[in-house]
């Protein structure tokens, strides 16, 4: 316990340093922001932005990203409230009560609760990465390499099975990933693969024009070829903090919106978009008046927004504690910590315990900082809401040029991204999902890593992955998963028939 | 659709046919000595098998609901291969042209992609935008923009 006093302290030098401050305010801001805008997201916004942080410190640079990603948690709900748009995926569920309340009059209490309540769910699952982190990483120590293998496995199928599409397509976007992956220099033998006589090719594809383009440009070239409505509701913005009544019917929701919300962040594959769907299915399933969902109930605002910021915040104990990414904007986040130089696992935590904690405690004030960010300015962001696209997707496209341009001072990546913009854009038109595919590109020398080092201590059995405990364990779990889902589609396939 | 789902099935084939390929070319290894070729054989073939089972899966799904629906219809074709051409051509020009002339002119066409009358704001916002982000890229963030042969930045 006095360990972890020291090293609370520790990360309040860390957090409290002028220049971390700055860029924690500097990310929260551009979240919130980026929340608010519909066409860019913080996985766009992030992937722009990897390039500049570069030319930061390590732990101000995720500071700051990390503080884009929970950020956007906030400022996705204004949208989803007065527009009845989502500003991200994760607020969808928001709509539903969200804008019949504003309709109603009470925009106010809506934004109001979702903010607080993001701040409540945020700020005590961040108490819950404060004292799990520890665990976790005595744990991990216990890995080797068939253990991380299994566990990559495992975040990988978790996350092609909670694909909103086709699970086959999931699982051919992270095939190709993993291909990706090993274009460029081999590790092991140092041979050439899959470089076509390219010379810029023997390096590999970089992370960053990868997930500009899939993200950021794929979102600009759906966007431009469609008339994006901007209607804001006419309503007058009042009385922003809940009534009594509200608090009453709304503390229940965020608790357990927190629970469900940590519990499926730290959970690979899930995170806040899914956290946020199964908080508003059990209120709507416990609820007295399941029939009032939808019509504005402010329990379908507060739990889902609590559940999508607990989620958010919890995700950041498996990629700081065992180094695997639980979803797309963490495995961006894995890339940029590789970037600088530090990579994410077990020994971040002994090894740069001003680094971890840091970061932890630039969330608590991150949360802080929000909800004054959130309350009082949600006038200012209503206005931001009606920038026109036209104007918008041009800065969008220069920013990312310039990312990836400054990566190598090279046209080549902006080459490299622009293909994979239109991949994107075809995948998207497709409906194949680009984070199964980033998850991939990001574990795949790792797991090829961890693959082929069990290999060679087994002499060549597969059988190490099935009798260390731990790795048979996880192994074991993805199998099941896997088979679940097989015997699903063959279930509901037999039922069809039977109609 | 269907059509559409087809080709980006025999598109991943293709793929998982020429990793496969590159991967035997590469040598495989045995399980006891993976070489470079071991992870990318098995990820093509999967691959393969995948998108196969896929193309079987849609070649033989009923798309009732969906006969008259077509990817690309109700869209604005012009804005989208514009942004693309212009960010190919804005590519291959950067190092000739440099960094403030060869994004002046990708701004001036970005800005009146919606729009086209109105030059009185496009060019000087354009102007505006690549002065600001000169200023925090080069000066402040000091990222080597090219000068191209004009020498100008």
């Amino acid at each position: 316990m006095m360990e972890l006093a020291q090293y609370i302290l520790l990360g309040f030098q860390s957090a409290l340093d002028p220049v971390n401050l700055a860029y924690c305010f500097l990310g929260v801001l551009l979240g919130t922001l980026i929340g608010v805008l519909p066409g860019i997201g913080p996985v766009a916004t992030i992937s722009i932005l990897l390039p500049i942080t570069f030319k930061i410190t390590p732990i101000a640079a995720i500071i700051m990203l990390a503080g884009i990603y929970y950020g956007a948690q906030y400022g996705g709900s204004t949208t989803s409230i007065l527009l009845n748009i989502p500003g991200e995926a994760t607020t969808v569920i928001t709509c539903l009560d969200g804008y019949q309340m504003a309709r109603q009059g009470r925009a106010g209490p809506a934004l109001g609760m979702a903010a607080i309540g993001s701040f409540i769910a945020g700020t005590l699952s961040l108490l819950g990465l404060t004292f799990l982190a520890t665990p976790f990483t005595d744990f991990a120590i216990r890995f080797g390499a068939p253990e991380y293998f299994s566990l990559m496995v495992l975040a990988l199928v978790i996350l092609t099975y909670l694909a909103r599409g086709s699970m086959l397509k999931a699982l051919i976007m992270a095939l190709f990933g993993l291909t990706l992956t090993t274009v460029g220099t081999d590790n092991i033998t140092g041979s050439l693969r899959f470089t076509f006589g390219i010379l810029h090719l023997s390096d590999g594809f970089d992370l960053v024009p990868l997930v500009m383009g899939l993200f950021g440009i794929s979102e600009v070239l759906i966007n431009v070829e469609q008339t994006l409505s901007q209607d804001v509701l006419k309503t007058k913005i009042k009385n922003l903090l809940p009534t009594a009544q509200d608090w009453r019917k709304a503390v229940g929701p965020i608790l357990r919106g927190t629970g469900i919300g940590f519990f499926l962040g730290v959970l690979p594959g899930a995170g806040p978009v899914i956290s946020s769907f199964v908080s508003y299915t059990v209120e709507k399933r416990i609820s007295r008046y399941p029939e009032k969902f939808g019509t504005g109930m402010i329990e379908g605002v507060a739990g889902p927004e609590s559940a999508n910021n607990a989620s958010a915040q919890g995700a950041f104990i498996p990629l700081l504690t065992l180094g695997i990414p639980p979803n797309v904007t963490m495995a961006i986040l894995f890339g940029a910590l590789m970037i600088h130089g530090l990579q994410p696992g077990p020994l971040l935590m002994k090894d740069h315990p001003d680094f971890f904690w840091g970061v932890v405690i630039s969330m608590y004030l991150g949360n802080l900082m929000l909800v004054f960010l959130n309350l009082p300015l949600i006038p200012l962001w209503v206005r931001m809401l009606r920038v026109p696209y036209p104007i918008l997707f041009p800065l969008i496209i220069l920013f990312c040029l310039v990312g990836a341009y400054s990566l190598n001072n090279s046209s080549y990546d902006i080459l490299v991204m622009l293909g994979f913009g239109i991949l994107g854009y075809l995948m998207r038109k497709l409906k194949y999902e680009g984070a199964p595919l980033v998850m991939a590109f990001v574990l795949g020398p790792l797991l090829e890593l961890n693959l082929r080092r069990s290999l060679i201590v087994s002499d060549g059995s597969f059988w190490i992955f099935f009798t260390r405990p731990i790795s048979a364990v996880i192994l074991t779990l993805a199998l099941v998963i896997l088979g679940l889902s097989i015997l699903s589609k063959f279930r509901k396939k037999n039922q069809n028939y039977q109609e | 659709m269907r059509r559409a789902e087809q080709i980006a099935c025999l598109f991943w084939i293709i793929v998982s046919l020429v990793v496969c390929a590159g991967a035997i070319g590469l040598k495989l290894g045995t399980p006891s000595d993976p070489g470079p070729g071991f992870l990318p054989f098995g990820t093509g073939a999967l691959l393969g098998i995948l998108a196969f089972v896929h193309l079987m899966k849609v070649s033989t799904a009923s798309f009732k609901g969906e006969s008259g629906e077509f990817l690309w219809q109700q869209v604005i074709w012009r804005r989208t291969i514009s942004v693309v051409l212009s960010v190919l051509v804005y590519a291959l020009l950067l190092p000739h042209l440099g960094y403030l002339i060869a994004t002046f002119i990708l701004m001036v066409i970005l800005f009146s992609l919606y729009d086209r009358r109105r030059w009185g704001v496009v060019i000087p916002a354009s102007l505006l935008v690549i002065g600001i982000t000169y200023l925090v890229f080069h000066v402040w963030l000091k990222v080597q923009f090219p000068t191209g042969f004009f020498r100008i930045g």
